[in-house]
């Protein structure tokens, strides 16, 4: 009791000293009020050597117990150990993905590695004899992507601590998200981050219990908010860009600078530096704008901020006006280009190329994604390992939605003459065309399907499906039901029970149903028009009438009998639309629960019916054949034609040309 | 002068031949037909009963063609299969009227309505030609590769060497336009070496091959410059038709416009055609009386 007991008393005293833990270190006050908990603050000071490509940094971790238990172990993410050696998970998973080079061609820049050099408690002594490697996810006891402190003493519930590290870092060459390409950095899961203390009740958590996954190579984020005040250290030629706000920047004797920057109620920290960078500023709704781009970039600046403008006000009317006082677009170079297409606290990389055509909208496209990403995940902060889809799935939806309001439905992402693709068609194609489509229910985390991970499970699916979501509950509910779900969720950690209960309340009926399908299951969904049959009814009535007597009439006009038979031909069961169109312009607009397999309507009519479609607004998106949802009673390749001919004036002018030179 | 005068030779010469203008378009447009009407008989099997064509009246739909593709793997194999199968028959053709429309044009002057020349041409030096069009594939490709080669060693070690891939694509660009530039002038030698082959009426064509270079070489100027003035004219047109078709699709004039605007491009480029085969026949039989 005595000596662990005076310890503790330590411990909390100082905390007690602290209130605020973090606000007392800012340098800069974003918000009068927290925006969350702040669970995990990191203070920061790192150097960066240009040379060598090593990081040496001292940290301080102001951590706070958000439970009623008693903690006696600490783990840390180290991710740069994925990069360690081909024994890391992180590089086996990412087997044949052309990530690594061939093992005969690696050479020490390729890999790199962190180490915690010493760790204290408050003012204590070096207590890193107390860490080990752990491997929560696998048996792979080689990795070193998770390392747990055994604490000398426990953390009580609800106490705050202090931890002090001393860590030194060799950066990899850029595989995917982190390292150096040149003298492009783009630093990312590049200090140790302390895990998720999940207390009981938390998403699927039955009991109090750290989540601290390994680093995969399809998953990354799951960390609690908090306030980051952080100092880089560069060469002075270096441009360097973060998450948070610079607020100062001193020169050093030693011909370097040193860059500071302050982020509260963020998830994570990411830093970028080069030489090349072109800084472009704008303030737009008070938010501060900053565009790092290399100048053979530089035609596409307006795309990439105008995109961001966009998405800023599409957000901002919908769900909540972007919090942050600042948001950073890193456009890495191409040999960077791993590094790309990436999403941080107030920062977000979108890969460029020189000589974008206008037609094909990669800067708008990557832009506005990563984006979305500030509000799912970074804000409403589901945990990506466990749950990719919700963040991912979000996005995707939230990403094409924008895009096909900005750019029109058909031609968000290429606009061509001849060629045009929309965001939202762009996913459904994703989805409908996977290899197998049954492959896995959504809900497994990152690492656990067969043959690596299948994206379009966490995207395009996804998005898909909430597409469909919003064509059965209609537009304005969609609306209203995200913007309670992240009202509600902001700044928290949900997970999909939250979403679905949210649905449920918004909607006001169960739809558990529907997620059994999308989220759970493994089906899809596929309507058809079967047949339609028209019989012609007896023009002439014969029999016995009135006493025996024989009567016979005679029908002026032609009557018909008209069948259609509807097809359920896949698991999914949605209620859906019929629109039925009769050849003297009349239309019956049908409703069929979607249940049974086959489902018929009768109809007496003078007219025959022209055709039938099923979901003419196309509201069940996920519906993964469009060409049997309608039918016609007569062929028609009227347009079919039309098109075609257009075709065959472009081969004539191909031809033609061929000839020239013949 | 002798480049308008030339010129204006191969003008008269494309417009007093309506008939092989006609021959060519109707050719033209059979070989179109040959790649599109299976298509459309296909397309029309596969797709004639839903309603869903009705999203391509606005032009291209991404989500049918993604659907009709998902349910149809093969289509785009078979399609590319027989335009390939159909561009080479086409060029075939193409390489055996040659010797028709030369021998024509050749006998302009003395022959002026008589068409029997014509087949008689096609089938009397399709072989030659056929020869002369694989000696020039060969330099082509030969040229091709020398750039390429070039282009390769001034990237050396791509974006490991270089900071940007902008100085990549510089390359890349100068390379474009000294090739664009090199294998214009082959082609150019081509159309000499052919009308040398019908003029000089010999079998071997290696003597047209180099003779067409001579030839060529002593008269630079006026061949290039009527070569460079032709291909700007086909250059120009191109763009003008470009522009149109781009304003004809924006102001959504039904499609049967568009299919006409091409027709007429079509025409263009057919006596374009003709009148660079004129104008050479010209610059050959002048050289060659002054021998």
């Amino acid at each position: 009791m005595g000596k662990a007991a005076s310890r503790l008393s330590l411990i909390l005293v100082m905390s007690c000293l602290i209130p605020g833990l973090s606000i007392l270190s800012a340098q800069e006050k974003w918000f009068e009020v927290p925006l969350s908990e702040r669970i995990a603050s990191y203070d920061i000071d790192v150097e960066l050597d240009a040379v060598a490509h090593h990081l040496k940094a001292t940290q301080t971790i102001y951590w706070q117990n958000p439970s009623d238990d008693t903690i006696r172990i600490i783990p840390f993410h180290l991710y740069l150990n994925a990069f360690k050696n081909t024994e890391s998970t992180f590089y086996q998973e990412s087997y044949g993905s052309g990530r690594f080079p061939d093992i005969a061609h690696t050479t020490e820049a390729d890999w790199g590695w962190i180490n915690i050099d010493k760790i204290r408690i408050g003012d204590s002594e070096d207590i890193s004899n107390r860490l080990r490697y752990i491997h929560p996810d696998d048996d792979n006891d080689k990795d070193q992507t998770v390392i747990e402190l055994v604490l000398p003493e426990p953390i009580l519930p609800r106490a705050k601590t202090i931890l002090k590290l001393n860590w030194t870092a060799k950066i990899p060459q850029i595989k995917i998200r982190t390292g150096y390409s040149k003298d492009f950095y783009l630093q990312a899961q590049w200090f140790p981050k302390i895990g998720v203390y999940e207390p009981a009740g938390m998403r699927f958590a039955k009991t109090g219990q750290w989540n601290c996954h390994q680093y995969h190579p399809t998953t990354e984020y799951y960390a609690n908010f908090g306030n980051y005040n952080v100092s880089i250290n560069a060469p002075a030629n270096f441009i360097v860009g973060a998450s948070g706000t610079r607020t100062k920047v001193d020169t050093q004797p030693n011909g370097t600078n040193t860059h500071y920057f302050h982020g509260e109620d963020i998830i994570d920290f990411t830093w970028t530096a080069s030489p090349h960078f072109e800084v472009v500023k704008e303030e737009y709704l008070g938010i501060k704008l900053e565009l790092l781009i290399n100048s053979e970039y530089s035609c596409c600046t307006d795309r990439y901020l105008e995109s961001a403008k966009y998405a800023i006000d599409y957000l901002g009317e919908r769900l909540m006006p972007y919090p942050f006082p600042k948001l950073t677009i890193v456009v890495p170079p191409l040999h960077g280009i791993n590094a790309g297409a990436m999403e941080y606290p107030t920062l977000v990389t979108a890969p460029g190329m020189y000589g974008f055509p206008d037609w094909l909208r990669s800067p708008e496209y990557f832009v506005i994604h990563e984006f979305v990403h500030q509000y799912f995940m970074m804000m409403v902060a589901t945990n990506e390992f466990e749950e990719a889809w919700m963040d991912e799935g979000f996005t995707s939806y939230w990403k094409s939605r924008i895009l096909d309001d900005a750019y029109g439905v058909k031609n968000s992402v290429i606009d061509l003459r001849w060629v045009r693709m929309g965001a939202m068609e762009f996913f459904r194609s994703r989805y409908v065309g996977m290899d197998n489509i049954h492959l896995a229910e959504s809900t497994r985390s990152g690492w656990e399907y067969p043959n690596g991970s299948p994206r379009a499970l966490f995207y395009s699916k996804p998005a898909t499906w909430l597409k469909t979501l919003e064509g059965i509950v209609g537009i304005e509910t969609m609306d209203e039901l995200m913007k309670t779900y992240f009202d509600r969720w902001k700044f928290k950690h949900p997970c999909r029970y939250n979403f679905i209960d949210v649905v449920n309340e918004v909607v006001g009926e169960d739809m558990t149903w529907f997620f059994e399908y999308v989220l759970y299951g493994t089906g899809t969904c596929d309507y058809a028009v079967g047949s339609i049959q028209h019989l012609e009814m007896a023009t002439t009535t014969v029999g016995i009438w009135k006493d025996s007597l024989i009567v016979k009439k005679q029908n002026l006009l032609k009557k018909y009998q008209a069948k259609v038979v509807l097809e359920r031909l896949e698991d999914i069961q949605l209620p859906v639309d019929i629109l039925v169109h009769f050849s003297d312009g009349t239309e019956v607009l049908e409703k069929w629960d979607g249940k049974a397999r086959t489902h018929g309507l009768t109809y007496e009519t003078d007219v025959r019916i022209d055709y039938v479609e099923i979901d003419p607004l196309q509201k069940i998106y996920m519906d993964i054949n469009i060409l049997n949802n309608s039918r016609r009673t007569e062929p028609d390749t009227r347009s079919i034609w039309a098109y075609v001919s257009s075709w065959a004036m472009r081969i004539q002018q191909v031809f033609q040309g061929v000839s020239f030179f013949i | 002068m002798k480049i308008i005068n030339a010129l204006k030779y191969g003008f008269k010469l494309a417009s007093l031949n309506v008939k092989l203008w006609s021959l060519l378009y109707l050719i033209n447009l059979l070989f179109a037909g040959l790649v599109v009407v299976p298509i459309l008989y296909y397309l029309g099997d596969e797709l004639a009963m839903t309603k869903a064509t009705d999203r391509l009246i606005g032009g291209f739909d991404f989500t049918l063609f993604n659907d009709f593709l998902n349910q149809n793997p093969e289509f785009l194999r078979l399609l590319s299969t027989q335009t390939i199968i159909v561009g080479i028959l086409f060029i075939l053709l193409y390489i055996f009227l040659t010797g028709g429309i030369l021998t024509r044009l050749k006998n302009m002057e003395t022959d002026l309505h008589r068409l029997g020349n014509f087949w008689t041409g096609c089938g009397k030096y399709f072989f030659r030609l056929l020869r002369l069009s694989f000696y020039f594939a060969l330099v082509y490709l030969s040229v091709a590769g020398l750039f390429l080669a070039v282009f390769s060693w001034s990237v050396k070690g791509g974006l490991d060497y270089f900071t940007s891939e902008a100085a990549i694509f510089y390359r890349a660009k100068i390379c474009l336009f000294f090739y664009g530039c090199f294998a214009l002038f082959f082609f150019m030698v081509h159309d000499y070496a052919k009308v040398l082959v019908i003029s000089n009426n010999r079998r071997s064509v290696f003597r047209e091959f180099w003779g067409a270079f001579k030839l060529v070489f002593k008269n630079i100027g006026t061949t290039f410059g009527l070569y460079l003035l032709l291909f700007g004219l086909f250059v120009l047109t191109s763009i003008l038709y470009g522009m149109m078709d781009g304003v004809i699709h924006r102001m959504g004039i039904p499609s049967l416009g568009l299919f006409l605007t091409g027709q007429v491009y079509v025409l263009l480029q057919i006596g374009f055609k003709l009148m660079n085969l004129g104008s050479v026949v010209r610059i050959v039989n002048n050289v060659l009386m002054n021998k």
